[in-house]
């Protein structure tokens, strides 16, 4: 089991913090930052949670960012999954692996699909 | 999440259904449905597969090629008979099998992508290369793929090395090879080529050192293509479930030279849609601008600072750009904010984001449909022909050119050199090219993203970062800047606006002003040339 993006922080928050969908490459939390003096890349697992509220607030803070995120997830009125609006969204079934994100920056290496026969 | 019909088989278990990433291996998958391909085991080329696909209809009334410059214009019987006219010559007069290299030496004109379905179509290799090369870069070239014949422009012959045999295109020579002869017998229709044969050699890397030869197997193209025909059945599926028309037929716009992996592709993506492809001999912006009017442009594919340009450029608003649907962003990252400013100056411009290796015969990722091209700074998801991983980077890296080179293990896993990241929903972000990263007191510094920052300043209109030597600190992050014409701003002013923006080991600590950015044909920044530069100012300064 992945610790959670906000590692540390007591209680289980399910949901994924809406400025999800406007994250770029390149805005991380200074805390990231500092991080990544000390390990350029840091275990899988850890950091993530990025977007524009982390730029705002300081890391010690990012739970209430988290709660922040929840409260402008209605502003966010476009998904980027495909699906037609109206259906609810789908949240990770339990069991399913949580995926690395941002924290697991490294180098793409590629090869074809393998295709079922 | 998926398409609705038909819907792609359910993820096997343990990989995650909006990213693709399976946990136990580690492996991103892609989730695209799979393309519908040929028996590999059928003998098929890439010109066979992409003709296929035309004649599953009656052929377009619309032009398969046209000349921006001059504005002549090829139909598609007239080209797929020059295309049959000209493998009966290269067959017959020239004596071409399957597996001989050609070297194609030329600017975009017309005669190349006939040239290129032609050699293909009987299975001989097409090599495209640089016009602009030194003799050197050619005997480099030649030594490496060794072709048996090189298809020269005239002003390129001269350059070429004098043991290979060239034909002049457009000389008498050539006319008698492409001249339709009804005493010459056609070339076999079915010549024996398999798909995993090598359909064509690429040079690669122009930007960052010596050319290496990259071959692409029919397979690949063929791939490429089916991939291409998926994307638009979805997007014309999409808008017929809203109710709305799909979208019509491209007409694209190509900047991109043909020797480009990219312009290649997208020669061949054109005509297996029976769309119609305008050619650049090489890229003006103002002629771009002239011919999106002209020709009533709707596709074109551009590098970032393309987009910069057109929403800086008086000329670019006074022009009826509005046929244009969709820009193909590759070559770099987008960032959001010249997106952002861009779509509130070209607001009914969809830019669908996209990325590619020559290594892997072009699209690697693409953002596809309205919804997906919102995922500002990614690169789309992976297509349904790769599996991808994310790799520690720093292995083998200081000091080891070979290990940033896009290599391919003993595995069959093709290391590129993209300093990269799939987010939650699996979409691939690319940071940078991991040889372009500065390290700065032992961080490292991607250039884009300090060059999304100054692209986005009103009062420049160009820029680029590059690694600047420095005793103490290794490299420092150094910015050439195109001012805007009327732009006063200074070097304090430049450093300042980045400072606001970044955390302080990625601040820009030196600054120059320059009237222009140099650039590939492709539009990806020449930072070795600007390293150059800097160094032989600090030079002219002691």
């Amino acid at each position: 089991m992945e610790p959670s993006p906000y590692g540390g922080v007591g209680g289980k928050i399910r949901r994924r913090p809406a400025s999800r969908a406007a994250a770029t490459p390149y805005e991380r939390p200074p805390a990231a930052a500092a991080a990544e003096a000390e390990d350029a890349y840091p275990p899988q697992g850890g950091g993530g949670g990025g977007g524009w509220v982390s730029r705002l607030v300081d890391p010690a803070s990012r739970l209430i960012a988290g709660g922040a995120a929840r409260l402008f997830s209605t502003v966010f009125r476009k998904r980027l999954d495909p699906a037609p609006a109206p259906a609810p969204p789908k949240s990770t079934p339990p069991g399913e692996p949580v995926v690395p994100v941002r924290s697991h920056l490294g180098r793409l290496v590629l090869a074809p699909a393998v295709r079922a026969r | 999440m998926a398409d609705r019909a038909p819907p792609p088989p359910p993820p096997p278990a343990g990989i995650d259904s909006r990213s693709g990433f399976c946990a136990a291996t580690r492996i991103f998958h892609s989730t695209r449905a799979p393309g519908d391909l040929p028996p590999e085991s059928l003998p098929m080329t890439a010109a066979a597969y992409a003709f296929s696909l035309l004649s599953s209809s009656t052929l377009p009334g619309r032009p398969a090629l046209v000349d921006a410059a001059t504005g002549i214009a090829i139909s598609y019987p007239s080209f797929l008979a020059a295309v049959r006219s000209l493998a009966g010559g290269l067959w017959c007069s020239l004596g071409l099998r399957p597996g001989d290299v050609a070297l194609v030496v030329a600017p975009s004109r017309l005669e190349v992508p006939v040239l290129d379905f032609a050699l293909m179509s009987i299975g001989a290799v097409v090599s495209p290369a640089n016009p602009v090369s030194t003799p050197e870069e050619y005997a480099h070239q030649v030594a490496l793929s060794r072709p048996v014949v090189a298809f020269a422009a005239p002003e390129v012959a001269a350059k070429l090395p004098e043991h290979v045999r060239c034909v002049v295109i457009g000389s008498d020579e050539y006319g008698r090879l492409a001249a339709s002869d009804g005493r010459r017998a056609a070339a076999p229709a079915a010549v024996a080529v398999k798909q995993s044969d090598t359909a064509a050699v690429l040079y690669s890397s122009g930007t960052t050192g010596r050319v290496k030869a990259v071959a692409i197997t029919h397979r690949n193209l063929i791939a490429l293509m089916s991939l291409h025909a998926d994307n638009r059945e979805k997007v014309a599926r999409e808008a017929a479930e809203a109710g709305e028309e799909p979208p019509p037929p491209a007409v694209t716009l190509l900047p991109i030279p043909l020797f480009h992996v990219f312009g290649f592709m997208m020669v061949l993506r054109s005509v297996s849609m029976g769309e119609t492809s305008v050619l650049m001999e090489r890229f003006d912006f103002i002629a771009a601008l002239r011919a999106i009017e002209r020709y009533r442009v709707t596709l074109l594919p551009a590098a970032p600072p393309v987009l910069v340009a057109m929403v800086k450029y008086e000329e670019a608003r006074r022009r009826d750009l509005s046929s244009l649907l969709v820009i193909g962003i590759g070559g770099a990252p987008l960032g959001r904010e010249v997106a952002e400013q861009f779509a509130s100056v070209f607001p009914n411009v969809e830019l669908v984001q996209g990325y590619g290796l020559t290594e892997s015969s072009g699209a690697v990722a693409a953002t596809v449909g309205p919804e997906e091209s919102k995922a500002y700074g990614s690169v789309g998801k992976l297509g349904s022909h790769l599996q991808a991983k994310i790799v520690d980077p720093s292995t083998g890296y200081v000091g080891d050119d070979e290990a940033t080179a896009a290599t391919v293990d003993s595995e069959g896993w093709l290391k590129t050199g993209d300093l990269c990241y799939f987010n939650e929903d699996g979409f691939l972000y690319i940071v940078d090219r991991l040889k372009e990263l500065i390290k700065y007191k032992g961080y490292q510094v991607p250039p884009a993203e300090l060059e999304h920052i100054l692209q986005s300043h009103p009062g420049i209109a160009d820029a680029a970062v590059i690694p600047y030597p420095d005793e103490e600190a290794g490299e420092l992050p150094m910015a050439f800047i195109v001012r805007q014409p009327g732009s006063n701003i200074t070097k304090e002013q430049v450093m300042d606006y980045v400072a606001k923006q970044v955390a302080p080991y990625k601040k820009v600590r030196r600054v120059a002003f320059v009237t222009a950015i140099p650039k590939s044909p492709a539009g990806k920044i020449l930072r070795r040339e600007l390293v150059q530069q800097a160094l032989s100012m600090g030079a002219s300064k002691l």
